[in-house]
């Protein structure tokens, strides 16, 4: 596909797909509406019955994740296609997590396997071999071994593993790493993608570095040269006021919160779940912002997937806050959804 | 010429005293393949060799431990043995004492290489020091300074990932008293230097254990300014080259100073290993009876009768037998050819040795294998290459230079009929057919020629069954004559078939021999039930006719190879006249360069495919015993 024939491809197919996507107001209207309801909302879910398992819905949804990856994929090539597939792993890494917190519960791989999400073709894990390791170590070096994509990530894991033998350092390390490879992939995409999307990166993985650094911190007590290390090295300006080497030499959450950019305002929430709330609602709303906005199909291809990912876990939550008999403002508590209407 | 030698068993019986000069008589004929004695245990109960071979293994040990010591073992010339006077096989007194002398030797030996060892592992640790300094070069301090942290002085010295240098930097900046220094930096590490003050909730500690840092434990000898400890690095480095140097220099000593008597020992093993190598079959009673059993070709044995009478007189009996039929299986098979058919019974040992009595493929295989080379790979230039390679390389390529210059000739041969000259068809005339003029042609010789080549092997089979007295075999079997009758009759259908000729009795002579197969095949199985044993018989019946079929048509690729040839040059040709003059000249030497070397390659092993698959699965079992002579081997030059 030629250049000048990716941009309107991806557009459209991203058009087509954004009408698929659940508001959040629908989202919100299905909290007190039963189980059932949302296998007639959610067209990843039609023709399924309520007894289905959690981990068969989580599939289903991430199979037409998997099945509009691909159509977008498809005209991308070289750094920008190696982008879009580097995001996709950070459902591997999610597998990875899930094969690992197996290994440190001594638990048989039978019962790890029905939770790893099945990417097909595009998975980067030897994940048969990864389950039949009898360690963590073990698995890391296998790893380490057989992943090109994950060899340097298994490595440096491994590495803080060994020293502190804290599963927490392990997965710290790993998500960072992943992180860190997620910018820099989007450093290497083409000169008319880059500065799209590598404020969108950006954006995203500031998000998720504020809440690691106000956990780091004020929830484990890190020193602040020990917190700022351990932070995905991503810019700061869309959503602070100062850098983050200075944010991390703070002492309390509020003084912290004051160093958000206007019109960022997290003033009233007072624990970090409550700001970790808002910052997905923020990001989203942000997200949204661009696809309607960005000229740039990839960052565009990214968003999608990206509020798609969002919609899926929303989804899981109703499912699970239904099979569980939750109230239904606990359950409401627990999305990741605005409350603005447009998808 | 066409079977292994005829074998017969040889029983020797002589007194213990005689053995020397028996064994020298032996090992002078060069044909004598000792053998166990098919005798029960109490007679002849002692194994009077058993001690010898005791020590010899012992002292063959031993020198082979030190001869790589030992500078130069000249090969002992006819003249040097005869000078030396040493009695042809060392007794056991003499053996003894040789063994004893080898292990003084090699304890001389080992005391120096144990020195020797213990200098080289010095030097290694002083080459891993001199790396390791290199670390700290760009660092003019005294290097005892990092080793000691001190009341109020916190420091570190170590290696981080490279990647992680630069957010680790930062992370440093925030702790506000802390001094980092980069001294050096490896394709993926950053070494560092961290000082600050001690404090009491060890945060620097906790950064360095989050970002990988790796502490280096600086050793003892770095307890001065790099540049100095490089010297005195040098300074040790050099004394013990030298120390080395010596060593290496007493140790060649040693070994000019032991290297006569070791020769001679050298020879005196080579000596004693035939008598320590029958140690197992030699067998004596109480007395001074001894037998010795063993193989011979039978047109050796009167002049191994005579040479004994003439070295021992009438003090022993030699009586020899042909081998019975249940001993057919052990019996040695001796191929005699003249050094011409060395090649081929290589390669044919390579599949496997022939029974003793089974036909000896050797002439066979070397007329179809240089026959089918020809035909493949024919071109007068390429063939006279092949010549010359085999006739001016009979050095480098030993036995298989004969076999190259047949090879090269049948090329040679086919390239005149086919007018091939380094893949030019125009400069000579065809005597017989271009290859590519009439491939239909070339396809149908190749076929013929294979079912001559499966003809020939079913009938060597049958052959090889008769002299086995396999009778049914030979007769019903799916490669005896029944197979044969099968082959032929079907062969005859497909014939008449595409002759639009096919008639009632052609397809009954057909089910003549598939019946006969089937009903042989039948009363095979009897142990098997009812449903095994028909499916059995189907399905073995239906693979034999499969086989026959699938086996011709590989011969195809016979005349398929000869067609590639010409395609190939005129690939070359056609590349070339695209080229100014050099460019033509250079493709047409690089094309023929390229045919001879990767598609002579190809052809061989294809050739070597036909000959082992289509013809020596169908009538050479291949398991054979090698015979193996006793023969005294002197050292190698």
């Amino acid at each position: 596909m030629s250049l000048s024939a990716i941009k309107p491809y991806l557009n459209t197919r991203i058009h087509l797909f954004l009408q698929n996507l659940l508001s959040s107001e629908d989202i919100q209207g299905l909290v007190d509406k039963p189980v059932e309801a949302l296998f007639e909302v959610v067209p990843a879910l039609a023709g399924y019955s309520k007894n289905i398992q959690q981990n068969h819905v989580q599939q289903h949804l991430f199979n037409q994740l998997l099945a509009h990856f691909v159509i977008l994929l498809r005209p991308l090539r070289n750094t920008d296609r190696a982008f879009l597939l580097y995001w996709l792993y950070k459902h591997d890494v999610n597998n990875l997590k899930a094969i690992l917190r197996g290994k440190l519960g001594h638990q048989d791989s039978k019962k790890t396997t029905p939770w790893l999400l099945d990417l097909n073709q595009f998975t980067a894990l030897p994940v048969d071999d990864l389950l039949h390791a009898e360690s963590i170590a073990e698995t890391l070096h296998i790893l380490e071994q057989h992943s090109r994509i994950f060899a340097n990530i298994a490595f440096h894991s491994y590495a803080a593993y060994e020293k502190k033998h804290q599963y927490f350092s392990l997965e710290m390390t790993l998500e960072r790493r992943y992180y860190a490879g997620v910018l820099e992939h989007a450093l290497a995409v083409s000169k008319s993608e880059r500065e799209a999307l590598v404020s969108l990166v950006n954006q995203i993985l500031s998000g998720i570095n504020l809440i690691w650094l106000l956990r780091y911190r004020f929830v484990y007590q890190r020193s602040a040269s020990e917190t700022y290390f351990l932070l995905i090295p991503c810019a700061y300006q869309w959503l602070l006021k100062r850098p983050w080497r200075e944010l991390a030499g703070l002492n309390s959450i509020s003084a912290v919160l004051e160093q958000l950019q206007e019109p960022i305002t997290l003033k009233d929430c007072e624990d970090i779940v409550c700001i970790e709330k808002a910052m997905h609602e923020k990001v989203q709303k942000h997200i949204k912002h661009r696809i309607r906005r960005s000229q740039s199909p990839l960052s565009r291809a990214l968003a999608y997937l990206i509020l798609y990912e969002y919609q899926m876990k929303n989804i899981l939550t109703l499912y699970k806050g239904h099979t569980l008999k939750l109230s239904p403002q606990s359950i409401q508590d627990a999305l990741c959804c605005t409350r603005d209407n447009t998808p | 010429m066409f079977r292994p030698a005829p074998m017969q068993r040889v029983s020797l019986k002589l007194m213990k005293k005689d053995i020397p000069d028996a064994l020298f008589v032996l090992l002078e004929s060069g044909l004598f393949n000792p053998e166990q004695a098919d005798l029960p245990t109490h007679i002849l109960p002692e194994y009077p060799a058993a001690p010898y071979q005791k020590i010899y293994r012992s002292a063959q040990t031993r020198f082979d431990k030190i001869k790589p010591y030992l500078l130069r073992l000249d090969t002992p010339t006819d003249e040097t043995v005869q000078a030396i006077q040493i009695p042809f096989l060392p007794s056991l007194d003499k053996l003894q004492a040789i063994n004893q002398h080898l292990e003084k030797i090699w304890r001389s030996f080992s005391v120096l290489e144990e020195k020797r060892q213990n200098w080289l592992e010095t030097q290694q640790q002083i080459k891993h020091l001199w790396q390791l300094l290199e670390i700290f070069s760009d660092l003019d301090i005294d290097l005892s300074y990092l080793k000691k942290s001190g009341n109020f002085l916190d420091l570190h010295v170590g290696s981080l990932p490279l990647t992680d240098l630069k957010r680790f930097e930062t992370a440093v900046s925030i702790e506000s008293l802390y001094f980092m220094k980069t001294f050096y930096r490896s394709k993926d590490k950053a070494y560092i230097m961290l000082a600050g003050p001690v404090q009491t909730d060890n945060k620097p500690l906790k950064l360095l254990s989050t970002a990988n840092f790796h502490a280096l434990e600086l050793p003892a000898e770095f307890s001065e300014r790099p540049h100095k400890i490089r010297m005195n690095l040098m300074q040790q480095n050099q004394y013990q080259q030298l120390q080395i140097e010596a060593l290496e220099q007493e140790i060649q000593k040693t070994a000019q100073c032991y290297q006569q008597t070791l020769q001679s020992y050298e020879l005196q093993l080579c000596y004693a290993a035939p008598y320590a190598g029958i140690a197992d079959i030699l067998r004596s009673g109480a007395g001074s009876l001894s037998l010795l059993e063993g193989w011979m070709p039978r047109k050796a044995v009167p002049a191994l009768q005579h040479k004994l009478r003439e070295k021992l007189g009438d003090c022993f009996q030699l009586s020899s037998r042909n081998p019975t039929d249940s001993e057919r299986e052990q019996v040695p098979s001796l191929l005699q050819h003249p050094r011409i058919f060395q090649a081929s019974e290589a390669l044919i040992k390579n599949f496997g040795v022939p029974r003793y009595g089974e036909l000896d493929p050797t002439l066979i295989f070397t007329v179809t294998f240089t026959l089918m080379f020809g035909m493949m790979f024919g071109d007068v230039g390429h063939g006279a290459l092949l010549m010359l390679a085999g006739f001016y390389g009979r050095r480098l390529l030993k036995q298989f230079s004969a076999l190259a210059i047949s090879i090269g000739l049948s090329s040679l041969f086919f390239g005149f009929l086919y007018g091939s000259v380094f893949s030019n068809e125009h400069l000579l005339p065809a005597l017989w057919i271009s290859p590519l003029s009439n491939p239909v042609l070339m396809l149908v010789v190749a076929l013929f020629w294979g079912i001559t080549f499966i003809l020939l092997a079913c009938s060597l089979k049958i052959y090889n069954l008769l002299l086995f007295k396999e009778y049914k075999k030979a007769l019903f079997d799916t490669q005896g004559l029944n197979g044969m009758l099968l082959y032929l009759a079907g062969i005859n259908l497909v014939y008449q078939y595409f002759q639009a000729n096919l008639h009632n009795q052609d397809v009954l002579w057909m089910a003549l021999p598939l019946s006969i197969l089937f009903i042989y095949q039948w009363l095979e199985l009897k142990s098997v039930d009812f449903t095994e044993r028909l499916i059995s018989v189907i399905v073995e019946s239906l693979e034999s006719l499969i086989g026959f079929f699938s086996n011709t048509l590989s011969f195809m690729r016979v005349a398929a190879f000869s067609l590639n040839h010409a395609a190939l040059a005129l690939a070359v040709f056609t590349i070339a006249q695209g080229m100014e003059s050099t460019g033509y000249w250079l493709a047409v030497v690089l094309g023929n360069l390229f045919i001879l070397v990767l598609e002579g390659a190809v052809v061989l092993i294809q050739v070597l495919r036909l000959e082992y698959y289509e013809g020596f699965t169908r009538f050479f079992s291949g398991q054979g015993r090698v015979f193996q002579p006793l023969r005294l081997k002197l050292p190698a030059p």
